[in-house]
């Protein structure tokens, strides 16, 4: 049986202002429950993948917190393993620090795994794929590189971080282009791809030798001319986690329960931190309706289509509307909040009114007391 | 050998009859509380609190789903370099094979458990009570006193008293007799079945009673007089705080009940630093739907909640369609209330489905379990 290696790249993930000010997108809240980590790694796994590496580029603290020893994904804790792998030379060198000078400093990681294939995926994408279809089709074609993308129908005002992928009839890659919006319909590149390990070692070399700035994208741009570059269509709920505005949409259409079938289902679990928090609680004057509550929350108040996190406080009075409220943030009483993201350990008491708008939803930053 | 402090032997082998369906397929330990947990949760989670990295569990009835849930103990971190989480069914020697006969002869059973782990002390606990406890302060009170056993005891209303096990104390707090549900009690200081036994002291008194055939083999009526007529220094230990025995569907009932008053008795709220640990589970977050009336209620991850919930407890992956009400109920892991039905002052047990013309138990006047 081939030997799989799963990466989830955090390389060139974007920022999304003061939330990613301390963590990046992959340990991000994410429903109240999850980090958006959790969703690569579990694809990983219920993929039958239990060797793993993170690609971390920075925030390195916020991962480890989340991840820990990596078993909570790990199906065999001593066959399987989710390494964290980090360029500590370049940390504070932005050009330099790339996923290609991440993979070469970290080698061991290859070497240890002996693996393959390599699935690269990143964390700012969610989606919900079995890659053993992708790798079946990869290592049937022989392939060097396999690229998952979709089809999207509304590309010139979504997806505008990601890759647009030119395809020849037959599925080959012939470019591959940043989305600038210019077609309706595109085949968006998920920055997901298969690279058979022999293959990726020559990619390492040719970028380093090519500029110490190239990515392992840029080297895939770069010579999708000169080889067969294989393309996979991903069909189902894919969002890209692009921007705070986008971050606050795709959590809250999942209140949508027909939306919330497309992302899970009960034979592709989730794996997740968990942290014995006491089951959500609701007082006297509790108004809840369509909201995902977490546990240890205590809710006193209104509560209308948001998000709750963990162990948050709604006091009597408040009344939260489309909004997602993290870990630990306390809403005091009669604070109306519409529009919101609070983030972790902040308090809203003094200010008793915070409306954002659908498309700038207002942020206050971890443990603001405002 | 190296010696160990203490270890703790949880006692996790009995039925609960008066649970009834509750317990049909599982020991009473592993019975669900309080939207999240299992009642073993407690004892093993002040077991991990206080500092005690070994633990042996004694089960004997349906132990199936209670040895899996035990696993290897990861759920409390019962999992670390020095960890040993034991689960201990009675087993086939070379004597022979028997069940465990009462509490005493399942502890001397396991004798070579104990001898392995080489303990100074030996903590015996119950898996069937709600509480939280500190048991390294229990065993510096049992060290200050020099004692051979030290048993925890609850103060008691005086007409509840003839219910328990009594312990007669002395000014000092020493044990001088011991009366099992006395008609006439001399006082109100009840057994909570939580003994620190000096090991040495525990293992002569247990082979000393394995001999004995008229022994019932049991803490409380053989092993604590025999100590007691050999003057062994006996102590009571005070416990204040939250305590149930939930034996019955009623008591159940309102263990669960007492969690959702505001005193929060057992401080799951609070971080005291003495949060109940309890299994993962990869549930989806709790949702809440548009129509949906919750009030005065605890729900835990993985719940949905459409219709109507009032002073109830709600167990993960239970369904309450809209249109159904909920009040005064307790509802268990995986059941579903269909639209329509109306529930009061129930137990639904866990996988169960209430269909939406019952209307059960409106006038509420004692507690009803709904079960397959």
């Amino acid at each position: 049986m081939a030997r799989i290696l799963g990466l989830c790249n955090l390389h060139n993930a974007p920022k999304l202002g003061s939330l990613t000010e301390n963590r990046s997108i992959a340990s991000m809240s994410f429903l109240g429950r999850y980090s958006f980590i959790d969703f690569t790694l579990s694809n990983f796994a219920n993929s039958g993948i239990d060797q793993m590496g993170i690609l971390v580029e920075s925030e390195l603290r916020s991962i480890l917190k989340h991840i820990g020893s990596g078993r909570i994904y790990n199906s065999n804790t001593k066959t399987g393993f989710c390494s964290v792998m980090f360029n500590e030379k370049f940390s504070d060198n932005n050009g330099y620090n790339n996923d290609i000078a991440n993979l070469i400093e970290n080698h061991w990681v290859l070497d240890q795994s002996n693996a393959d294939y390599i699935v690269f995926a990143p964390s700012h994408i969610i989606y919900r794929f079995n890659f053993k279809e992708m790798l079946d089709y990869h290592i049937k074609n022989k392939a060097a590189v396999t690229m998952l993308y979709y089809k999207a129908k509304n590309a010139r005002n979504s997806d505008i971080y990601l890759d647009e992928l030119e395809l020849d009839e037959n599925g080959r890659v012939l470019t591959i282009k940043a989305n600038k919006g210019a077609n309706e319909s595109s085949n968006i590149s998920l920055d997901t791809y298969i690279i058979s390990r022999n293959k990726l070692e020559e990619f390492l070399k040719l970028g380093q030798k090519t500029s110490m700035f190239f990515t392992l994208r840029d080297v895939l741009s770069y010579i999708a001319s000169k080889i067969y570059i294989y393309s996979y269509e991903y069909v189902g709920y894919v969002r890209c986690i692009d921007s705070i505005k986008n971050y606050k949409m795709f959590s809250l259409e999942l209140l949508n329960h027909d939306v919330l079938k497309k992302l899970f289902d009960v034979n592709w679990p989730i794996y997740t931190l968990t942290n014995d928090t006491p089951p959500a609680k609701y007082k006297e004057n509790a108004l809840v309706k369509n909201c995902f509550i977490s546990n240890g929350a205590v809710i006193d108040g209104t509560v209308i289509n948001s998000i709750i996190g963990r162990s948050v406080v709604i006091e009597k009075g408040a009344v939260v509307e489309d909004s997602i409220i993290l870990t630990d943030a306390h809403i005091a009483e009669n604070v109306h909040l519409k529009h919101c993201i609070i983030d972790k350990y902040a308090e809203i008491s003094l200010k008793k009114e915070l409306i954002g708008s659908e498309n700038i939803p207002l942020v206050v930053k971890e443990r603001n007391k405002i | 050998m190296s010696q160990c402090e203490m270890v703790a032997m949880l006692l996790a082998g009995g039925k609960g009859t008066r649970l009834l369906a509750l317990t049909k397929k599982v020991a009473k330990p592993a019975v669900y509380y309080g939207g999240k947990y299992r009642i073993i949760d407690f004892p093993l989670s002040n077991a991990a609190h206080s500092g005690i990295t070994k633990v042996g569990v004694l089960t004997q009835y349906e132990s199936v789903a209670l040895n899996n849930y035990i696993g290897n103990g990861a759920h409390w971190g019962i999992d670390g370099y020095s960890s040993v989480a034991g689960i201990l069914p009675p087993r086939q020697t070379e004597e022979g094979a028997s069940w465990y006969k009462g509490t005493a002869d399942a502890i001397c059973q396991n004798i070579d458990f104990l001898d392995g782990i080489n303990p100074k002390y030996v903590l015996i606990l119950s898996g069937d009570h709600i509480y939280k406890m500190n048991y390294s302060k229990m065993l510096q009170y049992h060290k200050d006193r020099n004692a051979d056993l030290t048993v925890a005891v609850i103060d008691v209303p005086y007409e509840e008293a003839s219910r328990f096990g009594i312990m007669n104390v002395n000014e000092d707090l020493s044990i001088y007799e011991f009366e099992e549900k006395p008609k006439k009690p001399k006082s109100t200081l009840a057994s909570m079945g939580i003994y620190i036994f000096t090991y040495k002291t525990l293992r002569d008194a247990l082979l000393k009673d394995a001999k004995d055939e008229n022994s019932e083999h049991d803490f409380g009526k053989n092993i604590i007089p025999n100590l007691l007529a050999k003057k062994k220094r006996l102590f009571a230990y005070l416990f204040k705080g939250y305590w149930k025995d939930v034996g019955t569907i009623s008591s159940l009932w309102q263990a669960n009940m007492d969690l959702l008053t505001p005193q929060d008795p057992l401080n799951l709220y609070n971080d005291d630093g003495f949060r109940i640990l309890t299994e993962d589970n990869r549930a989806l977050p709790q949702y809440v739907g548009s129509n949906a009336k919750i009030s005065n209620s605890i729900v835990n991850q993985g719940a949905e909640v459409l219709g109507s919930v009032k002073n109830s407890v709600i167990f993960t992956g239970a369904l309450i369609e809209e249109g159904a009400e909920v009040s005064d109920s307790v509802i268990m892991p995986g059941a579903i209330i269909k639209s329509g039905a109306v529930i009061h002052k129930a137990i639904v047990a866990d996988n169960v489905i209430i269909n939406g013309s019952r209307k059960e138990n409106i006038d509420g006047k004692d507690v009803v379990l709904l079960a397959k």
